[in-house]
């Protein structure tokens, strides 16, 4: 496969399933550099587990993942990564990649060390903030940064600093989390993610738990991001704000990524009835 | 009016000797608990591994203890052990050992239903930073853990300075076994035990006390 530097994320002929329930169903995605995806459809289509199969936080049950032209998921026969040589990438879309490779178990690829470092370059932020509860709000931002970036106190305290003031909420830099709105909290996760200097942000539906008044200004720091050029797939409900800020636009229903495209088309010209529906819906 | 009339007179005459009781059953007290944190807390490690085997031994040591009753637990350390292994232990030994491989079943679910309340987007919110499992676990849950923790330790402390009464039956001189000495002695069976109340009574207040205590300090970043 030919190293492409300005690819942060292929994903092929990606599935889940949880027991019984396929909520994933051959995914294909690629994520650029300095780009901008929105993951949009309906609650239960499969929006937030594909975000959180990208850093592994679940694991697939087949498919590949690359990451910055290293495999992390894929198959693997006798304990050893196979290399499928284009196979699965050769036009082979409705097929489910264990019908493709019904011999092969599918594994992350990555030791614990490595899945650590892989981490640290697709940071996560999550609807429910998931800030460190024992941690003030400073605290939460410099632990990434003492512990993985090895920056002594001072350091790491300066940088937080500025990651809070960039996001609004230096001024609760002492506060438990406990303490901080919803908009707040998001804030300092943001900040959080931000502080470890990632490659990609992966953000799951990072408002869905705000009060209204309080969405449109993380929705602001989002776009500041993007604005600096900062790679991210966002899954959100909040469907100007998609459009606004996207590169490419998914829409995902049922396991699949029904279509996707440039906002402009996916919003004004659906060519999908589901699609269309949801957009009717919601708009 | 009472058929019998209440005297401490001849017991009270006991008190030095009920002192010297206290301070055996609050030292095998702590000690117990000491003791039954450090095997409890690596016994709830093992719980929580992902070990099948450690799993397993871990499961059954915690289910056994908790489901066989303590006194048969003493005895079986007091005498079937020693007579077993040809060995002479000391009966402080022994009583220390059973009360402590008791406790430590419980110490060990306290642990586990501690680290396990503490909510999961914790572990998701360190582990997506790339922050690694034990990184997280010892700086991320167990101090959140510990809020859970430390309360139902000091409980386990006030229900082991009640269950180390025990000890009387194999010889050892807590409290309840001097109310047995006194009761033996003066003939005032109602009154030494009564006493004998009183004190627990007074000991398991204060370690109550001094627990909520505690607990009020320990809600800092909790203040729900």
């Amino acid at each position: 496969m030919p190293l492409n530097n300005n690819q942060i994320f292929k994903v092929e002929h990606l599935s889940k399933s949880f027991k019984k329930l396929q909520v994933l169903k051959d995914i294909s995605f690629t994520v650029g550099k300095a780009k901008v995806y929105t993951i949009i459809g309906p609650s239960g289509g499969g929006k937030s587990t594909f975000l959180r199969c990208l850093n592994l936080l679940e694991t697939p049950t087949s498919g590949i993942i690359t990451f910055e032209g290293q495999k992390v998921f894929g198959p693997v026969i006798k304990g050893k990564a196979i290399d499928l040589k284009g196979e699965l990438t050769s036009g082979l879309d409705g097929n489910d990649s264990k019908s493709i490779t019904p011999n092969a178990k599918y594994k992350v690829l990555l030791k614990e060390p490595e899945l650590n470092k892989m981490r640290e370059k697709v940071s996560m932020v999550f609807q429910n903030f998931n800030l460190f509860n024992n941690k003030t709000v400073i605290e939460n931002v410099t632990t990434g940064l003492m512990a993985l970036k090895h920056k002594t106190q001072d350091q790491a305290d300066e940088i937080a600093m500025k990651l809070l003031k960039l996001v609004g909420v230096e001024e609760k830099k002492d506060d438990y989390p406990i303490k901080l709105s919803g908009g707040q909290k998001q804030r300092v996760a943001i900040a959080r993610s931000l502080a470890i200097n990632p490659d990609v942000i992966l953000f799951d539906e990072p408002t869905s738990a705000l009060d209204p008044e309080m969405v449109k200004g993380v929705l602001d720091v989002i776009k500041q991001l993007a604005k600096f050029g900062m790679t991210l797939v966002i899954v959100t409900h909040e469907m100007s704000f998609a459009k606004d800020v996207s590169d490419e636009v998914f829409f995902m229903d049922g396991g699949y990524i029904v279509e996707h495209g440039a906002p402009e088309d996916i919003f004004a010209h659906p060519t999908q009835e589901r699609t269309k529906h949801f957009l009717e819906a919601v708009l | 009016m009472l058929a019998y009339s209440l005297d401490f007179g001849p017991v009270f005459q006991y008190t030095t000797r009920f002192m010297w009781g206290v301070l055996i059953t609050l030292s095998f007290a702590v000690g117990t608990v000491f003791f039954g944190v450090i095997l409890g807390f690596l016994i709830s490690l093992m719980r929580l591994s992902r070990n099948k085997i450690l799993v397993g031994i871990s499961s059954f040591y915690i289910s056994f203890l908790r489901g066989t009753p303590l006194l048969i637990q003493l005895y079986i350390l007091a005498y079937g052990i020693p007579m077993l292994l040809g060995v002479n232990m000391s009966i402080y030994v022994s009583g220390l050992i059973a009360l402590s491989l008791n406790s430590s079943a419980y110490v060990a679910e306290i642990f586990r239903s501690g680290i396990q309340a503490v909510d999961p987007g914790q572990i998701e919110g360190a582990r997506s930073l790339g922050l690694s499992s034990s990184y997280t676990m010892r700086h991320i849950v167990f101090p959140q853990a510990l809020k859970n923790i430390l309360p139902a330790i000091g409980n386990e402390l006030v229900t082991v300075v009640k269950e180390s009464s025990v000890v009387s039956l194999i010889g050892i001189n807590d409290i309840t076994r001097i109310a047995d000495i006194v009761k033996a002695d003066t003939l005032k069976v109602f009154e030494a035990l009564i006493y004998a109340a009183v004190l627990y009574y007074i000991i398991t207040t204060v370690l109550s006390g001094l627990i909520h205590l505690g607990e009020r300090k320990l809600g800092k970043y909790a203040a729900k």
